[in-house]
């Protein structure tokens, strides 16, 4: 999995993953937020749209690091779904729990 | 291998992410509990069978695991207070449309099962 910044918007760091987010790839995201964290970063829009497959253990991380970010008063938010990942998200409750958009520019508009 | 077998046998490509989801959540189990900490095999196999349900049928000798017993986690609970873990096996019972789960000897074999519709000519 790849994992790319792209940007700030309205105070917030956005970034973009690229793959797969499973059991090998779901440790990287969750050290590599840990990194941004360490640096004074509270709130991300995460963009989603180039990540194709979603197991239990990338919504472990992404947990994780949802409950570090919200101790701070930070902001976690996904845009981009595609269908697979929203279905995983949908099962786990996922969607209920985590703003999700459609797209960045929906996400900004509410912010 | 369970994916490539999948997109081998025709299925569409949901079905195909749905089973690589369910068959890596349970090797994962697998790698994480069954063996506690030491080392051990797995094998995995791939059934169409004449009922046309796709199976994936997964046997470890680790320690006895019955998924089919476990509660499904509360999804309810806020980000704080939402427990980390516990979804593996629930994901698998959701995206699949049976789990079979025997002990034979000092196995314990999963099975996954998924119904493939099959297209009825008009």
């Amino acid at each position: 999995m790849e994992i790319k910044e792209a940007g700030k918007e309205k105070n917030m760091k956005i970034i973009s993953l690229e793959g797969k987010m499973d059991a090998i790839s779901a440790p990287e995201f969750e050290d590599k937020m840990g990194e941004w964290f360490e640096q004074g970063e509270t709130s991300f829009i995460i963009n989603l749209g180039e990540v194709s497959y979603m197991s239990s253990a990338g919504l472990r991380s992404i947990l994780i690091v949802a409950k570090k970010l919200k101790e701070q008063d930070g902001k976690l938010i996904f845009v981009n779904l595609r269908e697979e990942v929203q279905k995983i998200f949908r099962i786990s409750g996922f969607s209920s729990m985590i703003p999700t958009y459609e797209s960045l520019e929906a996400a900004l508009e509410h912010i | 291998m369970v994916s490539k077998c999948a997109e081998d046998l025709g299925l569409n490509s949901e079905k195909i992410t749905d089973i690589g989801v369910a068959t890596e959540e349970a090797l994962v189990n697998i790698c994480n509990y069954a063996y506690q900490g030491k080392t051990g095999e797995v094998k995995v196999s791939c059934i169409l069978d004449d009922e046309n349900r796709f199976i994936v049928e997964i046997e470890d000798r680790g320690i006895p695991f019955d998924v089919k017993v476990l509660d499904d986690p509360d999804l309810t609970p806020d980000i704080i207070e939402r427990k980390v873990g516990g979804l593996g096996v629930f994901i698998i019972k959701e995206l699949m449309d049976d789990v079979q789960y025997r002990r034979e000897g000092d196995k314990n074999i999963l099975r996954i099962i998924n119904q493939i519709e099959v297209a009825v000519p008009t």
